[in-house]
C-alpha cells in the first residue's frame, strides 16, 4: 500500500518509505492532488471496501475512487481518513526505528 | 374568587418522554434505525423513561413536530440525514430546518441526532431558540458497513450516558472515552482504516464542552 511517492513520482510502500528517507517525498510536502491520488490507490487495493454516510448512504468502492479523484466533498472526507491512516503508520514505523 | 377562598388545585404528573425520530428508508439509515431499535430505545426505557417513536414513514414533521411539543418531552434523539441547517426523515421530509420550526420544539430540551452536518447550523439555532443542549456532528457521519455497529455503539454512548443521568459535560468525557478505545480496538485487529473514521467522527462532534465553543448549549445539562 503506497503511503507517498518516490523523487520520480512512483508510489512508495510504508517500507520504502522509513528506509529510503533521501529518495522520498516526505508525506507533509505532497501536493492536495498528489494526497488525493496516495487515497485513490490505497483505496483501490484494498480487498474490500464499502463505506456508508448518514448524508450520503452506502457507497461502493468504485464511487469512492472516483469521489477522491474529483475530490468531492465525500472525497474529502475519505482523504481525510487515508492521510489520518498514513500518518499514524508512519509515526509508529518511524518510533519502531528509532 | 371569593377573598378568603382557597384556590382548590390538583398535581398533575406526566411522564418524562423521550422522542425518537428515526429514518429507515435507505441502507445507511436502515442499519442505524435497526441498530437503535434494538439497543437504544429499550436501554432508555430500563432507566424509566417513557418512549415515544416517529419512525419509518411516521418520521415525517407532521407528526414528529406536535409529539417534541408535548409535555414532559426532555430529549429528542434519532437517526436521518441532515444538512448544515435540516434534520430530515422520511424521504428527506424536513423535520427540523432553521427558520422552520416553532421554538417550543427544542425549547427546554436536550437534542442528539446521528445525522450529517446538522451541529454546525441547526444545533446552535435550536440553542438559540431554547435548546439545552444538542449533540450532532457537524459534517458528515461516516462508517464502515462491516463494522457498522462499533459505530453505531459509539453514537448510543450519548443517548446510554444521558439516560445514566449524566450531565451534558460528562456524557461527552463517556462518549471520548469509548471513541478511543474503540478506535484501539480496531488497530489492534489491524483495522486502521477503521480506526481512523472513527476518530474522525469524533473530531466532528459537537456539543455543548466539545473543544471550539458554547454554541451547543449548557454543559450542565441533563435528564430530569
Amino acid at each position: 500500500m503506497p503511503v507517498s511517492f518516490d523523487t520520480e513520482g512512483k508510489p512508495i510502500s510504508l517500507r520504502d518509505y522509513v528506509q529510503n528517507g533521501g529518495k522520498t517525498l516526505s508525506f507533509s510536502l505532497l501536493s492536495d492532488d498528489q494526497r488525493a491520488e496516495v487515497a485513490a490507490k490505497r483505496i483501490e487495493m484494498l480487498p474490500t471496501y464499502e463505506i456508508a454516510t448518514i448524508g450520503v448512504g452506502v457507497v461502493s468502492k468504485e464511487r469512492a475512487v472516483d469521489e477522491v479523484r474529483s475530490k468531492s466533498k465525500l472525497g474529502r472526507t475519505l482523504i481525510e481518513i487515508e492521510t489520518r491512516v498514513i500518518t499514524h503508520l508512519i509515526d509508529e514505523a518511524s518510533k519502531r526505528r528509532s | 374568587m371569593a377573598k378568603g377562598t382557597t384556590r382548590k388545585e390538583r398535581t398533575l404528573t406526566v411522564p418524562v418522554i423521550v422522542l425518537g425520530i428515526d429514518s429507515n428508508w435507505e441502507p445507511a439509515t436502515l442499519a442505524a434505525y435497526r441498530y437503535r431499535d434494538k439497543y437504544v430505545y429499550p436501554h432508555i426505557a430500563s432507566k424509566g423513561y417513557a418512549i415515544e417513536k416517529c419512525q419509518g414513514p411516521m418520521a415525517r414533521r407532521i407528526y414528529a413536530a406536535p409529539k417534541a411539543q408535548q409535555p414532559g418531552v426532555a430529549y429528542v434523539t434519532g437517526v436521518g440525514h441532515g444538512s448544515y441547517t435540516t434534520y430530515t426523515g422520511h424521504y428527506y421530509d424536513p423535520i427540523f430546518q432553521v427558520g422552520n420550526y416553532c421554538a417550543a420544539e427544542p425549547r427546554g430540551k436536550i437534542v442528539h441526532f446521528l445525522s450529517c452536518e446538522t451541529a454546525r447550523d441547526l444545533g446552535p439555532d435550536f440553542v438559540r431558540n431554547g435548546c439545552v443542549a444538542y449533540f450532532g456532528y457537524d459534517d458528515d457521519f461516516v462508517f464502515t458497513t462491516a463494522d457498522q455497529d462499533v459505530f453505531f455503539e459509539c453514537d448510543f454512548e450519548i443517548d446510554r450516558a444521558f439516560s445514566h443521568g449524566l450531565t451534558a459535560a460528562e456524557v461527552y468525557e463517556r462518549v471520548k472515552v469509548l471513541f478511543a478505545q474503540r478506535a484501539a480496538d480496531f488497530r489492534a485487529q489491524g483495522k486502521q482504516n477503521e480506526a481512523a473514521t472513527l476518530e474522525l467522527d469524533f473530531d466532528r462532534l459537537r456539543c455543548p464542552s466539545s473543544p471550539v465553543g458554547g454554541a451547543w448549549g449548557d454543559p450542565k445539562a441533563k435528564l430530569p
